[in-house]
């Protein structure tokens, strides 16, 4: 093999291990390294009460980031609440979906207002939920979702528990 | 891998196991005593209503348990015509529920003799406005309660001692669902009234 090829070769690898590396890493520091076992099969979204998208919470915990956004379908807050939460969170009013930003500064709603949440940080679907823990017993692999919400639930950062 | 070495990776597997089990079987189970736990009694029929207009439920909640539940989670259900308990878990707020007319029901619970035999996830053909509709006209059981049917109670119990799910045939139990603690088997370690997220299993020194 040429020298540039070989240069090339050794510098995708070098890359990859970085890239590797780091996902493992951010797993460690998130306190939850067994989320890297995740293998996304969503059996956990099937009875969550909520309609969450709970493999979020696992991609959350192996990325160590807290703040990407899931799916639901059967959480309500006060406008207020949502507004005060998250103002990027996607709510539905009246069935027109918004940020709560927008509804809450359009002044056609009160802040008592119920809302359905359609799209949420982890961190705040974290604390809101029951914690009824039905997404353990649908993990085939019994990874222990609960124990990931436990942790987002105190302060919206992982690490704690 | 010649003899000698061979000899010596047995002499440390050997002292591994050994290290392991000796510390497997000292290994006491330490669980401090908290107290018995008991499960709550059920609200009664004044603490909540529920009506049904012509889009959704709506079931305005008593002060006492808007002061505990407000912002959290309780089941609403109700009994369909082959005796299984569906039902809707739903957030407090404004110290009241709504389910509108479309929403589907989130769990339905086989029940034989009194027992939870499985859950399962609700009906996706038939919304739970109309099962509670169905069962308020039919004289079936329906109402609120604290269960989330998440089982917390059952995989948390380190001697088993809470095992199933069963239906309250009190009086005032209305059908709701209840975990059963086995006395005779529970240790009164408090992990089941740590981990029930609905206080619906609390210690007796606390009250009822």
């Amino acid at each position: 093999m040429e020298p540039k090829y070989r240069r090339f070769n050794v510098a995708l690898y070098v890359l990859a291990t970085v890239i590797l590396a780091s996902i493992v890493i951010n797993a460690f520091i998130s306190g939850h390294p067994w989320a890297l076992t995740c293998y996304q099969c969503k059996a956990c979204n099937l009875r969550c009460p909520l309609g969450y998208d709970v493999s979020l919470y696992v991609e959350a915990a192996a990325t160590n980031n807290p703040d990407l956004y899931m799916s639901a379908s059967n959480l309500q807050l006060t406008l207020g609440e949502a507004y005060e939460t998250d103002p990027d969170m996607i709510v539905e009013i009246d069935g027109k979906k918004m940020t709560a930003n927008d509804a809450y500064n359009s002044n056609r709603y009160l802040s008592n207002t119920i809302v359905y949440v359609r799209r949420l940080r982890v961190k705040d679907a974290a604390k809101f939920d029951p914690l009824d823990g039905i997404c353990d017993a649908m993990c085939p692999i019994n990874l222990h979702i609960t124990k990931i919400i436990r942790d987002l639930k105190e302060d919206g950062k992982f690490g704690d528990g | 891998m010649d003899k000698k070495n061979f000899t010596s990776f047995l002499i440390i597997l050997v002292i591994m196991i050994a290290i392991v089990g000796t510390k497997t079987i000292n290994q006491e189970v330490n669980i401090e005593v908290h107290g018995k736990p008991v499960v709550r009694p059920p609200f009664h029929d004044d603490e909540y209503n529920i009506t049904i207009n012509e889009n959704e439920i709506i079931i305005n909640i008593s002060q006492n348990i808007v002061n505990e539940y407000e912002g959290r989670f309780l089941s609403v259900y109700a009994y369909d015509e082959y005796g299984n308990h569906i039902s809707k878990l739903k957030r407090v707020i404004n110290g009241k529920i709504t389910i509108n007319k479309n929403e589907i029901s989130n769990y339905k619970a086989i029940i034989s003799n009194d027992i939870v035999l499985s859950i399962e996830m609700g009906d996706k053909n038939t919304s739970f406005y109309q099962i509670l509709k169905d069962a308020m006209d039919n004289g079936r059981y329906f109402g609120l309660e604290r269960c989330l049917l998440g089982m917390q109670c059952i995989k948390i119990c380190p001697v088993s001692a809470v095992e199933v799910l069963v239906r309250d045939t009190s009086p005032d139990g209305r059908g709701r669902i209840i975990p059963h603690i086995n006395n005779k088997k529970c240790i009164h370690g408090g992990l089941c009234t740590t981990t029930c997220p609905n206080n619906l299993i609390i210690l007796e020194k606390n009250g009822l």
